[in-house]
């Protein structure tokens, strides 16, 4: 039975601790420890729970099987060449390249086969079987990137990391039908924004596009068919 | 089951999204202890940092992921 909602004397070192024991690399003697207080404490309990499902969910992106030769090595490579970048522009991108590098792992794809599907195609993007990714482009340049994961509800997720436009900005999406829906908004900071929503239906969606409260788009991702 | 799927499309693309967001020393920590079950201690060593550092990495960055999948739900936004 769980006895108390937790004692901040008490839970604080165990919740240093709940990050690791989630993906399970604690040691078996401190784990054991950890676990027993958090079958008696709620509050570390939920916390362990939240945790598990991070770590459940990144392991969804390890490819089945051993990684692929040299597999770490080039993603400690992909980190290290965004941590050598200085321009805090440039490193954002980075940042969200490695993102699309995880997700290449899902589809089977190796880092190298990424950078040249993201540096070489002017309609650079990507399939897994529940997620989609494509660049979102101004006149050739990416301003940013769109994610839609499939499902019941489905998610699109839009990220933007370059440019310079500041203020309210909209999600708009056109269908298959030819319609145009505006499905949500968000603000850009310098160029800086994310936005993300569940949507009823991702096979519908043929592109996204970031307008500006004017109408004008500024920006168009074209997701894979 | 469709409610399982909900969960793990929404979670995927918020755990990747605050992935990007993390400082590059906390997501090299998080994807080796998360992704290939490095510890600490292993991450201490490769990162040639001290074990509290590289348990301090994986707590923060693991802490930020954990808020992106329990912010609260938007509205589903019909097409």
């Amino acid at each position: 039975m769980r006895d108390y909602l937790g004692d901040s004397r008490q839970c604080e070192p165990i919740q240093e601790e709940l990050a690791e024991l989630a993906p399970g690399i604690l040691s078996g003697r401190r784990r054991s420890e950890v676990l027993r207080h958090a079958g008696s404490c709620e509050r570390c309990s939920a916390e362990l729970d939240q945790l598990s499902i991070v770590a459940d969910t990144m392991l969804r992106l390890v490819p089945q099987g051993e990684p692929p030769r040299g597999f770490e090595l080039r993603l400690a490579e992909r980190l290290q060449e965004s941590a050598v970048e200085r321009r805090p522009r440039r490193v954002r991108r980075a940042s969200v390249l490695s993102a699309v590098a995880v997700l290449a792992v899902v589809l089977g794809f190796g880092l190298g086969e990424v950078a040249t599907l993201r540096g070489g195609n002017n309609q650079s993007r990507a399939a897994t079987g529940n997620l989609t990714s494509a660049d979102l482009r101004r006149h050739g340049h990416v301003l940013g990137e769109v994610f839609v994961a499939s499902g019941n509800p489905a998610w699109m997720f839009m990220t933007v990391d370059s440019g310079a436009w500041s203020g309210a900005v909209t999600c708009q999406v056109t269908l298959v039908d030819g319609r145009t829906v505006a499905i949500g908004q968000f603000k850009l900071s310098g160029g800086y924004g994310t936005w993300g929503a569940p949507i009823t239906s991702s096979s519908q969606v043929r592109t996204a596009q970031l307008v500006a409260p004017s109408g004008a788009v500024i920006a168009t991702a074209h997701l894979p068919v | 089951m469709p409610e399982e799927a909900a969960i793990t499309a929404g979670a995927l693309v918020r755990v990747l999204a605050a992935l990007a967001e993390l400082p590059i020393e906390q997501r090299r920590a998080v994807l080796l202890a998360a992704m290939y079950g490095r510890t600490a201690a292993e991450i201490a060593l490769s990162e040639v940092i001290p074990l509290g550092t590289a348990k301090s990495r994986i707590r923060t960055g693991m802490a930020k992921l954990r808020k992106a999948i329990v912010i609260e739900e938007a509205s589903c936004a019909t097409i």
